[in-house]
């Protein structure tokens, strides 16, 4: 055996796209995936009959359509369809270069439908026959291929890991050890969820490691861990580029099939009408007579016999140059030098037609070259102990090797509306943590519609501007339906009809392959259970700038309200972030960051801290008044009074006036201004001192009559009336 | 062991820690956890009645403490709607910075009416007549929150924006944003701040910071990363407990 070995990965993906209705275009990407793609794999495979070390990622989505009996069904239809086409075709007057070509698709489509049959329809046992014959080795994506480095929270990563997995060993009968990261995107962090929900492998574009801090000992030549642990295999891309370079690659040579001259842009309407679309558009029929030709566009007629030659003429290339440069790094040890070489599988069938009997015929080969073909897991388990430890920076094997093509000015606007989904879905795990069997179900359809919402196929294709109106189309239904349901859920206009009605439109993933919870986090279930219910009903929000002072009577009143059964909630300038204090709710808020110069605009930022801690709280808190209890926070507590409609009390110590009696200039009007406004808005004013009664009357203007403090302490809300709408 | 499990969960604590604390592996606590929360999952209705999940008002000082479900107050609000039917803005405080490339950060925003009031009734001027600015802050390796950064630059925003696409920044290099307004006496005030993002290096590393920070880390030295993981534990409630 030679020093060294191989790997290939091939990753099998589309989004999901059946429907119920009939006719709908982008169905017939997965027949073509299928004829091309997946069932020449499979005859490849069972051809050689003997352990090859590839590894098959076949996605979530996949899988669903595989296993779906409509699609089977379809595909039998659209089979048939093409053979009649042939037989149509082979009765006119044709050339003999012609006619042969369609001689060797009328055999090839008959061996399809032999194949397709003898699994019963489902491609998923075969695959699973293979892997349990040993021949290859399979695993799978996250559920619906969503783009990991740009999910907002740590759920919605998990989420589609998790639920991939779950789909794929419902289907497969196990869990994979390793996963096929959609785009091969990676971002720090994205390891420990991996590693948590049992990944101990997956892959990377070669920028990724080379570029890794620190350098790894063996470049590319070798995976390396991520610091949570998770094996990363790199792509390599000269020995990639060797076969699907778009220069010095195979599949551009003359006698290869033509990609893009199909015989249904050869033939007048009439002829093929038949076998259109009913609405008379025009698709690929998948025969395709055309041979590449050069760079022409004269095209010459496909003849099987010399593209089948020419594989064989590639394979042995490609063994040869792969043996040698395994040769150059003969020196490697611990581990040995490792190519891998991952790839989407449709290029082997669908964009390479010739692509599945290269591969087939490259597996002999390698075996003249006496090259070991290994799958990662073997490797792992061969050389785990010979891995370095390393940080590796976000990456994907997409255009310029980041994120460009799921960022950009084309596809931008998705973004935010998928985080909302996310935001949305962990306020309603967490609170609707009750287990009814309806809720539960709500949930999962949440979920679903999530999922598929997420895809990065939405984003990608948005990016290449070609079918870009169904992806635009599908993203939105997907978060329209979302928020229907979630309204439904809030509004219990839910019942189990509807949600079956809805899962029958889009069944992808059953219900057992979502966890419901998963979007829960173990803050949010404390928040959700420690926490009486009566607590966020009719609740009062003080907002003080000191609390605990001996001059500013705040905690005293706080204390005294929630003694008497009043759910109080104080926000004020603290460093601890919460404390539950003699049944006080109490909020610490800081400014951060870095520091302002002005003193107003400090008070500005004082002020958004406040307002932000009490919006938050606002989710779950349902306030009847806000007191504000210092002139401090008169703009926060303005701005909650406004907004939210409840009404304003403020406490007046002192005012600037009071202060600084004497001086003008810009900071004292705008303090003052801000001052006599909130008094002006406040429903009640109370005075703690006399003296200031005067100031608040004359100088801001207050038409109500400030009341004294003290004598209202037991009831301070009695003269509270309720604001009028923008009053 | 469960009812221990579900008590330390309760209260905050990690898988990790709770294992520490039952002189237990992680794995066994997990599997626990798990089965217990299928089991939930798994009770018929009847043993787990609906509770209501919409705004209601609840008699004041009800007795029973009912440790169960604290239904939010806030459920999807009406909102705006495009030609699509898509919502036109949410109401929320959200300002995200991710990754397009090493040299590229896309950054959104939205601001609540609150906020907006807030700055209108605190400035004495309308919304229309501030001059919004984006500020990028280079806080590599120090406490952003302590107020240390490295360096900031800061730019007009156009009105009616509510996206950037922020180019060009420095591969390697950990960012915050924030969305502010810039005031007469020339401060910039931040409105809106993103968590920490890190742009991807895009070169082999020759004076790496990361080395000695991941031994660390596969060490068992630290609690946390001591790098910025892009991904993170994020909670509707963030700042709530």
């Amino acid at each position: 055996m030679r020093k060294g070995y191989f790997s290939l990965v091939l990753h099998a993906h589309l989004p999901y796209i059946r429907h119920e209705e009939a006719h709908r275009l982008e169905e017939r990407w997965m027949y073509e995936a299928i004829s091309e793609t997946y069932i020449p794999l499979l005859w490849e495979v069972d051809r050689l009959s003997r352990p090859l070390g590839w590894t098959v990622s076949i996605s979530p989505p996949v899988i669903e359509m595989l296993a779906d009996p409509l699609i089977q069904e379809r595909y039998i239809e659209h089979i048939e369809d093409t053979l009649r086409l042939i037989n149509q075709e082979l009765e006119r007057d044709l050339d003999q270069k012609e006619r042969d070509a369609l001689m060797f698709y009328q055999d090839r489509y008959h061996d399809l439908l032999n194949t397709f049959l003898h699994w019963e329809k489902d491609l998923n046992r075969a695959f699973r026959h293979y892997k349990e014959q040993g021949y290859l080795d399979l695993i799978t994506c996250t559920a619906t291929h969503g783009f990991s480095p740009h999910m907002l929270s740590e759920q919605a990563a998990r989420s589609e890991i998790q639920t991939g997995l779950n789909c794929f060993e419902r289907h497969y009968g196990f869990r994979p050890s390793g996963l096929w990261m959609p785009e091969c995107a990676y971002t720090p962090g994205l390891d420990r969820i991996l590693y948590e929900e049992g990944i101990r492998y997956t892959f990377v574009d070669e920028h990724s490691i080379l570029n890794a801090d620190p350098s790894p000992a063996h470049g590319i030549g070798a995976p390396v861990y991520s610091p949570h642990g998770v094996a990363l295999f790199p792509r390599d891309q000269i020995i990639s580029g060797k076969i699907w370079s778009s220069v010095i690659g195979y599949p551009g040579h003359p006698d290869y099939r033509e990609f893009y001259r199909d015989l249904a842009y050869d033939r007048e309407w009439d002829q093929i009408a038949e076998f259109m679309h009913p609405e008379g558009l025009r698709y690929d029929t998948g025969l395709k007579l055309h041979r590449v030709t050069g760079e022409t566009d004269q095209k010459d007629y496909y003849v099987r016999d010399w593209a089948w030659q020419r594989t064989s003429e590639h394979a042995a290339d490609f063994a040869q140059a792969l043996g040698e440069h395994l040769d150059t790094y003969q020196a490697q040890d611990f581990p040995p030098f490792l190519v891998t070489a991952p790839f989407d599988a449709e290029l082997f069938g669908h964009w390479w037609f010739e692509g599945p009997d290269f591969l087939g015929k490259a597996m002999e080969r390698l075996e003249d070259q006496e090259i070991e073909s290994i799958s990662p897991a073997t490797f792992l388990e061969r050389h785990f102990q010979d891995i370095d430890t390393v940080h590796v920076a976000m990456g994907t094997w997409g255009r310029k090797g980041y994120a460009e093509v799921w960022i950009n000015e084309r596809n931008d606007w998705m973004i935010r509306h998928l985080h909302q989904l996310e935001k949305r879905l962990a306020g309603v795990v967490a609170r609707n943590r009750h287990q009814d069997a309806l809720t539960v179900k709500a949930k999962r359809q949440l979920i679903r519609e999530y999922l598929l919402a997420v895809s990065s196929d939405w984003p990608f294709i948005l990016d290449g501007q070609t079918t870009a109106q169904y992806a635009a189309n599908r993203f939105r239904e997907h978060v329209l339906r979302f928020e229907e349901t979630e309204r439904r859920l809030d509004a219990e206009e839910l019942t189990m009809e509807w949600l079956d009605d809805r899962y029958r439109e889009y069944p992808f993933l059953q219900d057992t392959d979502i966890e419901p919870d998963v979007f829960l986090t173990a803050h949010d279930y404390y928040v959700a259970v420690k926490r009486e219910k009566s607590w966020n009903t009719d609740a009062i929000l003080l907002f003080v700038r000191q609390y605990d002072t001996s001059e500013r009577p705040a905690e005293n009143l706080a204390k005294r309200l929630a003694a008497a059964g009043e759910n109080v909630y104080v926000v004020t300038e603290h460093a601890e972030a919460y404390r539950l204090q003699d049944g006080v709710h109490v909020y610490g808020v800081q400014v951060s960051g870095l520091p302002l110069v002005q003193t107003y605009n400090q008070l500005a930022a004082l002020n958004l801290a406040f307002l932000r801690q009490a919006q938050a709280l606002s989710k779950i808190v349902d306030f009847q008044v806000v007191h504000n209890f210092n002139m401090d926070t008169a703009s926060a507590a303005q701005a909650f009074s406004k907004v939210k409609n409840i009404p304003l009390v403020s406490n007046v110590y002192d005012l600037e006036s009071e202060r600084s009696p004497d001086r003008s200039g810009g900071l004292v009007v705008a303090i003052k201004r801000l001052e006599g406004d909130a008094l002006r808005h406040s429903s009640v004013v109370y005075l703690e001192r006399e003296e200031s009664r005067h100031g608040v009357e004359q100088e801001y203007h207050v038409e109500k009559k400030p009341l004294r403090f003290e004598e209202n302490l037991e009831k301070p809300y009695q003269h509270v009336t309720n604001p009028k709408k923008n009053g | 062991m469960l009812e221990q499990i579900i008590k330390m969960k309760e209260q905050g604590l990690t898988t990790k820690q709770i294992a520490a604390q039952l002189d237990t592996t992680e794995g066994k606590i997990k599997y626990a956890w798990t089965k217990y929360r299928k089991s939930l999952t798994e009770q018929p209705s009847a043993e787990a009645p609906k509770v209501k999940s919409k705004t209601v008002k609840q008699t004041k000082k009800s007795t029973a403490p009912v440790l169960d479900v604290v239904p939010s107050v806030q459920v999807m609000p009406s909102l705006e709607r495009d030609a699509f039917g898509m919502a036109t803005h949410y109401e929320d405080d959200i300002l995200h910075a991710i990754v397009q490339s090493p040299t590229a950060l896309y950054v959104y925003w939205e601001l609540s009416e609150l906020s907006k009031q807030l700055l209108e009734t605190h400035y004495h001027t309308s919304f229309d007549s501030f001059r919004k600015e984006l500020r990028v802050i280079d806080v590599t390796l120090v406490d952003y929150e302590q107020g240390q950064a490295n360096r900031t630059y800061q730019f007009e925003l156009p009105e009616m924006t509510n996206a950037w696409f922020v180019r060009p920044v420095t591969p390697n290099t950990t960012y915050i944003i924030e969305w502010g307004i810039q005031t007469i006496d020339g401060d910039f005030v931040p409105v809106l701040r993103s968590k920490p993002v890190e742009t991807p290096r895009d070169e082999a590393v020759t004076d790496g910071r990361f080395a000695e920070v991941v031994q660390h880390w596969q060490y068992g030295e630290v609690e946390q990363p001591e790098w910025v993981e892009v991904l993170r534990p994020y909670s509707y409630f963030d700042r709530v407990r």
